[in-house]
């Protein structure tokens, strides 16, 4: 009996990861394949220009002291400026913002050469750089789907259509 | 001979072990924590309560909702705020993906830790990615939730959430069965979990062990059962306990937990109150002191705050479990036999999380 | 001239060099090893759920092991404080060349063997094969390294312990076919292979030489979660490259053994016109298939212990050879002729 329990320990799994070496590999291949996020994603933060009202209120509830409000010439007050190096995209300079100027897309790519990029100025802020310009080799964006208890993988969007 | 267990092997972590063996018997274990140290319990008193959720999350950033629970908790307990019952279901059921992505991990991290290069921690990884896209819907983002601020939740649950939740837990059960089946009945593995590292109830009792590693070693108390916080007083769920107190017992301690977990994030989603998620609390919280306790997927944490009236706390200390569980590791070979070959089996079957054993 | 004598004395040789060069020798061997890399983790991958190499290489990211190759060359050679710095550098090679010698042995065609080994060939082959070990235990012993030093006594631990085992079980099919040469070994198992009369030899062996061979579960001495990386620790640069070929010369030499001692060989119909052709088609092919099943292992199963590895053999496998080895000479003692009813001698 324990023999039987033995051999059944051992092919049992070995079959169960052969099954597993000939299905469909979970990844994707990121660079030219991306995973669509949800709505509401906290990624990258950006500022509706105009709706500001240089209260501070980001800056002060920040918790990385990744906002900083600075002056602009030309403009009656300050507005925010934000180091993605510090952020951890909590986002609750979003959440407070009593005019919703700040917002959050699902841009995560923010990778730079040089550490001073990282810090956006408000005009930069004010005019996030759209994904496709940021990945250029994107085809085509995914979401992961469970249908008949297996995961699949469905085409949202390729680009040359959205183009 | 003395040898160092860590930090360039494969899955010591930001951790070391000096072992004192003969050949290949361990005489003497030292776990040498601090790598990871960032004085978390400075940062949070030079912190007002709303901007504390951040890096009190960095204690663990695999079960992130539970600390953050304890954190959130104490607030409300001194300001003396009433969550409103929406928010609690709302909060029990992410703290359950949390420990679901949690157990998740450990379970490919003792597969890892066995040796070979096995399938499943891959698999695990895979597979916790579901939990993690339903976090992301719910709460925004994947690992670090953030969600919880004291009087309730950030957001509300969206629309479609439930559908999705559900049909993520009728896909894990099944994959459950598959973990069973190809590595907790995996013969070798019970060869090289069973009768390891055997923790007597006692011992466990008396050195302090915390969570899983408690339960493994037959000892009943779960701070979800013993004091009920937020919606688990409603919910019904078993508490998991194993007699044999080895290293395989812990394993099945964990995964018979996400079994259990699943059951609770179904009950709390069908079962979810209408009304509001969140209610407001001021900015300045009344002098006082409390000290709450979360079962976290690692164990009880004990959250001490004490406040003095301003809009930041005086002073807050975290009792975490991963510490008082590396203690009981290193008086193991007192009791126990243990060769150089077990010490990444034993460690990672009390799973600690060396984030949060530094602070 | 000189050169007409060359050129003479390799024509006269022409079938040896093409041997030792060729097939069944030195390309054979480094062009399996870079294969069986790009398989395995592509295989691997894929049992992970991963896609594994890509980029490199159009198809399947097969450069990508050439690529990591080139990588390895460019790297500082490190030398640890207090070696022997010329057997430090000298072992790795000395180790690759030493264990691929044991393929020269290997029936590839009744016609097609390096060296037949005046009729002991199998005798000759664990000769070579042992040789290895010795190795290994200096490589880890002059890398003056706590981890080295584990990894070496482990090396000798296993090796030891599943050597004998091994040898026994072979012996059983020596028996069996009557001689110690491989191609008559192989000849005799032209209506059925050893595997179905030699059963219980057939599962002592296959678990010895992977214990051998340093697979999943025995990689005990190089046991990465445990010692690092057992032996070959301090090794840095082009020699850990030639370290971790070594992992897959032994895999070649034994997976050949245990096709010919127990699978039949080169034996199998005639499929291409000719008959050498056809047999090298059968061995590679069932060698193929013993690899793709070896390789699997790494991914179900986790690593025996020390004290487990050697309780199976001596315990479990030792006996169970000995069995083997009895019943097979009772039986080719008293009851010849049954082994002539399933061809053999």
């Amino acid at each position: 009996m324990s023999v039987i329990r033995f051999l059944r320990g051992i092919i049992k799994p070995y079959i169960i990861v052969f099954k597993h070496a000939i299905s469909k590999p979970h990844t994707i291949k990121y660079p030219y394949e991306r995973l669509m996020f949800s709505d509401g994603y906290r990624g990258r933060i950006s500022l509706r220009f105009e709706k500001c009202i240089g209260c501070g209120l980001c800056s002060r509830t920040c918790p990385n002291r990744a906002i900083e409000m600075v002056e602009i010439e030309g403009e009656k007050h300050s507005f925010p400026q934000i180091n993605f190096g510090r952020c951890s995209f909590c986002c609750l300079c979003v959440d407070v913002c009593p005019r919703g100027a700040l917002f959050s897309d699902e841009v995560v790519e923010l990778s730079v050469i040089k550490r001073d990029d990282l810090i956006y100025h408000p005009y930069k802020l004010s005019n996030p750089q759209p994904l496709e310009s940021i990945l250029k080799d994107l085809k085509k964006t995914i979401t992961v789907q469970i249908e008949d208890g297996r995961l699949s993988y469905t085409l949202l969007r390729r680009r040359e259509e959205n183009v | 001979m003395i040898i160092s267990w860590g930090p360039q092997h494969p899955i010591s972590g930001q951790f070391r072990i000096i072992l004192e063996t003969d050949g290949e018997n361990v005489l003497k274990l030292t776990p040498d924590i601090g790598f990871t140290h960032r004085g978390i319990e400075k940062i949070l008193e030079n912190r007002t309560f709303l901007q504390g959720i951040v890096p009190v999350e960095r204690l663990s950033m695999l079960d992130t909702a539970n600390f953050l629970l304890a954190y959130v908790r104490a607030v409300e307990e001194i300001a003396e705020v009433d969550v409103p019952p929406r928010a609690k279901y709302i909060r029990t059921i992410l703290c359950e993906i949390s420990r679901i992505n949690s157990h998740l991990y450990a379970l490919g991290l003792i597969a890892e830790a066995c040796g070979g290069y096995p399938a499943i921690f891959l698999w695990t990884v895979a597979d916790r990615e579901l939990f993690l896209d339903v976090a992301e819907m719910l709460t925004g983002t994947r690992w670090s939730y953030s969600f919880f601020i004291p009087g309730g939740v950030r957001r509300d649950i969206p629309s479609g959430f439930k559908e999705k939740v559900l049909e993520v837990l009728d896909y894990f059960e099944g994959r459950l069965e598959t973990y069973r089946d190809s590595w907790l009945e995996n013969e070798l593995f019970k060869r090289r979990a069973r009768g390891v590292g055997e923790l007597p109830l006692d011992k466990a009792v008396t050195l302090g062990a915390a969570g899983p590693t408690l339960r493994g070693s037959g000892f009943r108390f779960d701070t979800r059962k013993d004091e009920p916080y937020e919606a688990y007083e409603d919910l019904d769920f078993k508490l998991v306990s194993m007699e044999e107190g080895d290293s395989y017992a812990r394993t099945m301690v964990r995964y018979l937990e996400m079994v259990e977990s699943v059951k609770i994030i179904r009950e709390a989603i069908e079962n979810i109150p209408e009304g509001r998620f969140r209610v407001r609390v001021p900015m300045r919280v009344p002098e006082g002191e409390a000290y709450v306790r979360v079962e976290t997927a690692r164990g009880e944490v004990g959250l001490h705050m004490i406040t003095d009236g301003s809009i930041k706390p005086y002073r807050v200390k975290i009792n975490s479990p991963s510490l008082r569980n590396l203690y009981v590791l290193s008086r193991m070979p007192e009791f126990s036999r243990l060769l150089v070959a077990d010490v990444p089996v034993v460690l990672w079957s009390f799973d600690p999380w060396f984030l949060d054993a530094d602070r | 001239m000189l050169i007409d004598e060359i050129l003479g004395w390799i024509k006269l040789n022409l079938k040896d060099l093409i041997q030792i060069v060729l097939f069944p020798g030195i390309a054979f061997i480094l062009i399996f090893a870079v294969a069986a890399t790009w398989f395995e983790r592509k295989y691997l991958a894929h049992s992970m759920l991963r896609i594994g190499p890509l980029h490199t290489g159009r198809v399947a990211g097969w450069l990508q092991i050439i690529a990591d190759f080139i990588k390895l060359t460019g790297k500082e050679v490190i030398t640890p404080r207090n070696v022997n710095v010329f057997l430090f550098n000298l072992l790795p090679v000395l180790s690759v060349c030493t264990s691929a010698i044991a393929v020269a042995f290997i029936p590839f065609s009744s016609d097609w063997i390096i060296y037949e080994g005046n009729g002991i060939s199998l005798l000759l082959f664990f000769a070579a094969a042992s040789l290895t070990p010795y190795i290994t235990l200096m490589l880890g012993w002059i890398s003056n390294n706590k981890y080295s030093i584990i990894g070496a006594m482990r090396v000798s631990y296993v090796y030891i312990s599943a050597e004998i085992p091994a040898f026994l079980a072979a012996m059983g099919v020596a028996i069996m076919a009557g001689s110690f040469s491989l191609i008559d070994i192989v000849e005799a198992q032209s209506r059925i292979p050893f595997l179905i009369p030699q059963i219980l030899g057939f599962i002592v062996f296959f678990i010895a030489f992977l214990a051998e061979v340093e697979r999943v579960p025995f990689d005990i001495p190089v046991a990465e979660q445990e010692i690092v990386a057992g032996w070959r620790t301090e090794y840095s640069g082009i020699n850990f490259g030639v370290t971790m070929m070594m992992d897959y010369i032994p895999l070649c030499t034994w997976t050949l053994l245990f096709v010919t001692l127990y699978l039949g060989g080169y034996q199998g119909p005639l499929i291409f016109a000719s008959q050498t052709l056809s047999n090298f088609f059968w061995i590679l092919l069932k060698f193929s298939l013993v690899i793709v099943v070896i390789l699997l292992f790494r991914s179900v199963f986790p690593r025996l212990r020390m004290d487990q590895t050697l309780r199976l053999t001596w315990k479990y496998l030792t006996p169970a050879a000995f069995l083997n080895l009895i019943i097979t000479a009772i039986i080719a003692y008293y009851y010849p002729d049954l082994f002539g009813l399933i061809g053999a001698s």
